[in-house]
Formats: structure tokens, sequence, C-alpha cells
């Protein structure tokens, strides 16, 4: 069963004697979504770039990560089975939808059956018809639900989310919300959302501020 | 800007984008088809069939893709692995072809200077390269398009989140170099079409430095069709004109060539994304140590070499005698230098005068262009704008002096000014156009609110906060004019005599002394412009807040 456990995270500006976010331990069972909210600067996003290994030099960062109750704080990003979904989607401009997608996708299946679980994801998530566009075409809504769609293809244990709705409109922001959130519950991911809109908080979330 | 003023703005600038650009380039695509169309005559295959200039077309073939895949592939090599460009890189983009060939011919061809100074060298230098080879000039054009396309390179990936891509890409399970090989690499190939493009098609006309290094017996086809078409017969007239058409059709060969390496490299990583095979380790690090090693050792034998050709240059200049097999020069001597002051300082006024209004007049088309797409809301495209670049120079060229021919006897000066001018445009549009668009208009609506006038406005907000990069295009503008042969040498009749066309017919020639002063000579004046270039822009280089980004 996947989970993400936390123990004893201490994340620290290396100029300042005391901690920005301190959490001695806190664990997100599968399916469940967990808030930190807090204002800019307050080493929100640096704890999420930490926990996937893309730690900032100006930060000192330590603690334990366990996913699925195992240690990876010392394995590389690649080996920790964490998917981030940051405040820009982060699209590939040059390759088109279909291949953002094909890039999220792991393992060494066969052809046929990559293409099978590629159509199952562009039918599940409602974007097949997006699928032969090129990124700069799509609307903000759309390409974030391109983005969310990669990040779970790519079949992560836990998922991290980083202000996720911060570039949208208001209006798009609302629907987009409401359908990631649904899609979370789908999949049951352990998820990290990192926020500091108060609107951004789902039902029945754990918050903790920072 | 009064509505009147900007009426007049308008038009003037219309006037001026079509009368002096795109006019005389449509008039010489469209004459270009005529002389295309001859190849359908049965004497055309006659000519064509004949061994020499089937071996020219080889060669010109050659020099079309190999220089751009090799300059290409060390670029993307050697960025694979860094973000950062070695310092000297910029400056060796000051270094003229033409003084790079006869520094190359004189460093390191059989009698050269390394095979002199480096003890029990001289066998093997006797052997590396044959004077006058396709080997050679293959990588002189190499190693001088290299700075270009790493420069192209660099900027293309600066422009691109890549810090953001690559922790995404990690988050999926890529290793770094698998990242850059199926991800980067794709978008790499895409952005640097028309700068692999140009040096492509540069190397397809390539006249001044395949006379100095290139190949003589026979030679690449566009030295061969000057040839002709500086004999006055009909028969050498004619050939001239089927050597034009044949330039133009290899010109799109290569373009197809460059289009088609690109079309397969991208299928290729579109098939590892969907198959998701991993390459093997073995395979992997095998390709990682070729790459790393031709990455660097590329990258820095361009430094040095560039460094030693000059070095090369100041030492030939003063020499009186050098005995072979002597590993130092037996005497020296300033009489080169005396003799040729004269006619040396004559054609540097002529240049740097000639270059001065050409940067000028094509910087200040640029702007304007630019401004009348910020005023319609509407882009040029850039394939128009670049179109003089993607031509073989050679083809155009001719095809003006075939309509203008009567007239550059009388004007040369004003002719090769306008021909310069033409290529000059789009060496500073490659340059400017990008970040000049990429300027927010808030930043007028900012000053306006503030009181400032629509010229207020454009002159103390935009054209400052935009100097730096307007400074190096200019410097670009200036030492493209310098480097210009073929429209000088063709439209000038003989009578506009730069340092490049000096330069050239030295650098050809047998008297080593006289080609090092003359390519030492043309590399002074787009130094100089560039080292004052570079300190300005430094200087005036102003940070945009919102992006962060600085504009230079």
């Amino acid at each position: 069963m996947s989970q993400l456990e936390l123990r004893g995270i201490r994340i620290q500006l290396r100029s300042q004697s005391s901690p920005l976010i301190e959490l001695p331990e806190l664990t997100i069972q599968q399916g469940e979504i967990v808030v930190l909210m807090g204002p800019s600067g307050s080493g929100k996003s640096s704890l999420l770039h930490w926990l996937v290994g893309d730690s900032l030099p100006e930060f000192d960062c330590s603690g334990e990560i366990r996913v699925g109750g195992v240690r990876v704080d010392a394995l590389p990003t690649q080996a920790r089975r964490i998917g981030l979904r940051m405040q820009q989607p982060w699209l590939f401009p040059h390759l088109t939808v279909r291949e953002n997608l094909q890039c999220a996708q792991r393992g060494t299946e066969t052809p046929a059956e990559r293409a099978r679980q590629l159509q199952a994801c562009l039918d599940a998530f409602g974007i097949a018809h997006l699928s032969e566009q090129a990124p700069d075409v799509m609307s903000g809504g759309q390409a974030a639900r391109v983005a969310l769609a990669r990040a779970i293809l790519n079949q992560p244990a836990v998922m991290l989310l980083d202000e996720p709705f911060s570039s949208l409109d208001t209006a798009t922001r609302e629907e987009v919300r409401a359908w990631t959130f649904a899609q979370l519950a789908r999949q049951g991911l352990p998820t990290l959302l990192v926020t500091h809109d108060i609107q951004d908080i789902p039902e029945h979330a754990q918050v903790i501020y920072v | 800007m009064s509505k009147g003023a900007g009426r007049l703005f308008m038009s003037g600038g219309i006037l001026m984008l079509t009368g002096l650009f795109l006019l005389p380039l449509g008039l010489a695509v469209i004459g270009l088809i005529p002389v295309t169309a001859s190849i359908f005559a049965a004497d055309f295959w006659e000519f064509i069939g004949e061994p020499s200039v089937r071996q020219s077309l080889g060669i010109s073939l050659v020099l079309g893709v190999l220089p751009p895949l090799l300059a290409g592939y060390t670029a993307f090599w050697f960025l694979s692995r860094r973000s950062q460009l070695p310092t000297w890189i910029a400056p060796l983009l000051a270094m003229p072809h033409v003084a790079f060939a006869v520094g190359m011919g004189l460093l390191l061809l059989p009698g050269g200077l390394a095979s002199r100074m480096l003890p029990g060298s001289w066998e093997f230098f006797q052997s590396l390269f044959v004077d006058k080879s396709l080997s050679f000039l293959v990588v002189v054009l190499w190693l001088k398009e290299l700075p270009f396309v790493l420069l192209m390179t660099a900027v293309a990936l600066h422009s691109a989140p890549l810090k953001q891509w690559r922790l995404v890409a990690r988050t999926f399970g890529y290793r770094d170099i698998d990242y850059f090989w199926r991800l980067v690499f794709p978008y790499l190939l895409k952005k640097l079409r028309l700068p692999l493009c140009v040096v492509a098609i540069y190397g397809v006309s390539v006249v001044d430095v395949a006379s100095v290094v290139g190949p003589n017996t026979p030679g690449p086809l566009a030295v061969r069709v000057l040839g002709w078409s500086q004999e006055f017969t009909d028969l050498s007239q004619q050939r001239a004109l089927w050597g034009t058409a044949l330039l133009f059709i290899m010109g799109l060969v290569t373009l197809a060539f460059v289009w088609l390496h690109e079309r397969c490299a991208c299928l290729w990583a579109s098939r590892q994304l969907s198959q998701g095979v991993p390459v093997s380790r073995r395979v992997v690090h095998l390709y990682q140590e070729f790459g790393r090693i031709m990455g660097t050792a590329g990258v820095y034998l361009s430094i040095l070499l560039t460094g030693a050709a000059f070095f090369t240059l100041i030492l030939w200049s003063v020499i009186e005698s050098w005995p072979v097999h002597t590993m130092i020069p037996q005497a020296w001597t300033w009489s080169h230098w005396q003799w040729e002051w004269e006619e040396v300082v004559n054609a540097l006024m002529q240049t740097g005068f000639l270059a001065l209004g050409v940067a000028s007049g094509a910087l200040i088309f640029v702007v304007v262009a630019l401004e009348l797409e910020a005023k319609t809301q509407r882009q040029l495209p850039d394939i128009l704008m670049l179109l003089p670049l993607i031509i073989p120079q050679l083809a155009l060229v001719f095809i003006w002096q075939q309509v203008v021919g009567v007239h550059s006897l009388t004007a040369p000066f004003l002719w090769v000014f306008w021909a310069q001018l033409i290529f000059a445009i789009s060496y500073v549009w490659l340059t400017l156009a990008a970040t000049y668009r990429r300027f927010s208009r808030i930043w007028l609506l900012q000053a306006k609110v503030l009181g400032y006038s629509d010229m207020q406005a454009w002159v103390k907000i935009k054209l400052r906060m935009l100097l730096a990069p307007l400074i190096l295009a200019w410097t670009v503008a200036f030492s493209v004019s310098v480097l210009l042969y073929l429209p000088t040498v063709i439209l000038g009749a003989g009578r506009v005599i730069t340092i490049t066309v000096e330069a050239t017919a030295y650098g050809s020639g047998f008297d080593r002394s006289l080609a090092a002063l003359y390519a030492f000579a043309q590399v002074v004046l787009p130094l100089v412009v560039f080292i004052g270039g570079a300190w300005l822009a430094r200087r005036f280089r102003v940070e945009d807040p919102a992006t962060g980004r600085a504009e230079a």
C-alpha cells in the first residue's frame, strides 16, 4: 500500500538560524490529501523540491522520507517514484500531447501494451481530442489537465502538487480544481498539496499551516 | 505620435521594406526561375556530364552537408553535459573566415608553422593534410562554423526552461543523458533549423575560403561559377548561368537534407518515447564517452586553433626567411608592412566606411521593420527576412549582376553598399528580432501613464532597455559587411577594394608573408568593433525584472 511518511523534516535557509518549516511527523495514507498552507516565501515549494530530490543550494534540508515504507531520501529523483505537478504545466512544447504522455510511460512493456495504456489514459482523463495538439495552442485549463494526466500516467506512488491552480484564471481554476481532486480520488494517490489560496483546500483534507 | 506622423511612418516603413529588400529579393528569385529552367536544355546535360563538373558538384554537396553536421553534433555533445559556454567562444566569431583559413593553412599544412616548430613533426603534418584539399576545407569550415552553432545552441537552450524540464523528466525516471537526447535534442534541432541551414548554404556557395584552402583540380562549384562569370566568352557566360542553376538546386538539396536529418532524428526520439525501450547501459556509456571526447575536443580545438592561427598570421607577416627544417625563422623584417602600409590603410578605410554605413543602415531598417510589426500586430515571416541567407549567395549576386551589370560600372560603391545591406539586414534580423519582439509593451504603457509622449517613451524606455542587443546587432552587421566577399567583388566590378577582397586575393596566392599580412589586417576591424561592442553592451545591459532576463 502506498503512503508517504515524513519524519523530523526541517527546511531552513542557510543564511538564517530558525527553520522555515518543521514537521516532526506526517503520514499521508492512500487516497488522502494533506494541504500545506502558508504565505509566499515560507519554504513550501522548497520542501516539495527537496522531497523529489532537487534541493536548492541556499536551503538546508534534513529528515527522513519514506514512500510505501521504503526510505528514499538518499535515492536519486528517478528512483523515488514521487510525482510532482508544478505551478506551470511544463509540457514539452515541441512534442504533441500524445508524445508528452509517452515520455512519462515507465517500464519496458511491449509497444502494443504501451499504446493501449496511453489510449486508456487519454480516454480516462477526457483529453483524447487533444492528443495530436501542440501545447502552445492549448488553453491553460487544457494544459493543466494534460500535465496531471502525464504525472499520473508515470505511475508514481505519491503525488505532490505545488500550487497547481495558481496560473489559471478564476473561472477555469474552479473547474480544473474539482476535476483534479476527482482524478486524484479515483487514483487513490497519497497527495501533498501546497498552496496559499484557501479556496484550493478540498473537503475533508488535513491542513497544516506553516 | 500623432495620427499623421504615424501614417507617415507606416507608409515610409512599408515603402522602404518593399523597395530596398522585398522587391530586389523577389526579382532575384523570379530571375532564378528561367535560369533554373535552363537545365532542361540538351546542352545542359552535356555540361553536367563532364567529369570535372560532376566532381565539383560532389565537392559542393560534401561542403553543404558535412560542416553543418559536424558543427551541430559537436555543439550538442558539448552542451549535453554543460550549461555554460567557455568565455572564449564569443570573440572567435570576430575572426573572419578568410583570415582563419589563411592562418590554418600557414599553421597546419605541410611546411606550416606547426611542422617547423614541433620537432620531428614534419612527416606527420605532411601526411595529415594535403595542400588545397577537400578534407582540409571541411575541417576549416567545421571549426570556423562551430562557435556560431555553439552560440545559437546556447541561446536556444537558454530560452528553454531546462531546469524544470529536467526535474519533470527525472521524476519520470529519466537519466540525464536519456533526457537530453530523447527530449531536448529534438527541441534543439527544431530551434537550430535556420542556423544549420545558413551553415549548409554557406558551405555550398563558399568561394573565398575555398579559394584559399580548398581543392582546385577541380574546385567547388561556386568557385568555378565565379571563374566562368568573369570570363567574357559566350560559352563561359552560358556555363556560369548553368552553374548558377546548379548552385540553386544544390542549395535546395542541402536544405532538404537538413530538414530530412531533423525529421529522422525527431522520429528516432519519438520512437524511443513510444516504445520506451531503455538503451542498454553499455551503449549509453560508449556513446557518452564518444560524445564527451568529440564535443570537448572539437570546441577546445576550435578555440586553440583560432588563437594559434591568429598568432601565425602575426608571425608570418614579419618573417623574411625561414628555411625548411629549421625551428625558428632565420630573419625578420618589417618591410612587408612598410611596402603594403598605404594599400592596407586604404583598403581598411574603404572597408570601414562601407561597414559603418551598412551596419547603421541595416540596424535602422530592421528596427523600422520590427516597429511596423509592433504597430500592425502582424509578424513578418522570419523565413522572408532570412531569405538572403538560405539562397546560395553566388546565385543571388549573379542574378543581381545580370540585372544591374551596366549600372554597376557607373556606381559600383552604391551597388556594393546596397547588396551588402541586404545580407546585413538578414544577420541583424537573426540577432535582434527575437529579443525585440519579447519586449513587453507594458513598459511603454507605464511610461505613457507617467506622462511621456510616444516618442519619449520609445527613446527613453524601449531604446534604452534594448540598447545592449541593438549594439550587439550593429557589431554583427559591421563584421558581416567587412567579411562579405562575393557582392563586393562581383557588383564592385573590381573598383571597390575592401580588405576581404585583398585578403582573399593574396591568401590564394603564393606569397605567405603577404597572405598573412592581409589576413591579419582583415581581423583588425571586426575584432576592435566586437571588443568595443561587447564592452558597451555589457555597460548598457538592462535586466527585465518581469522575466529576470538580461536583454542582450
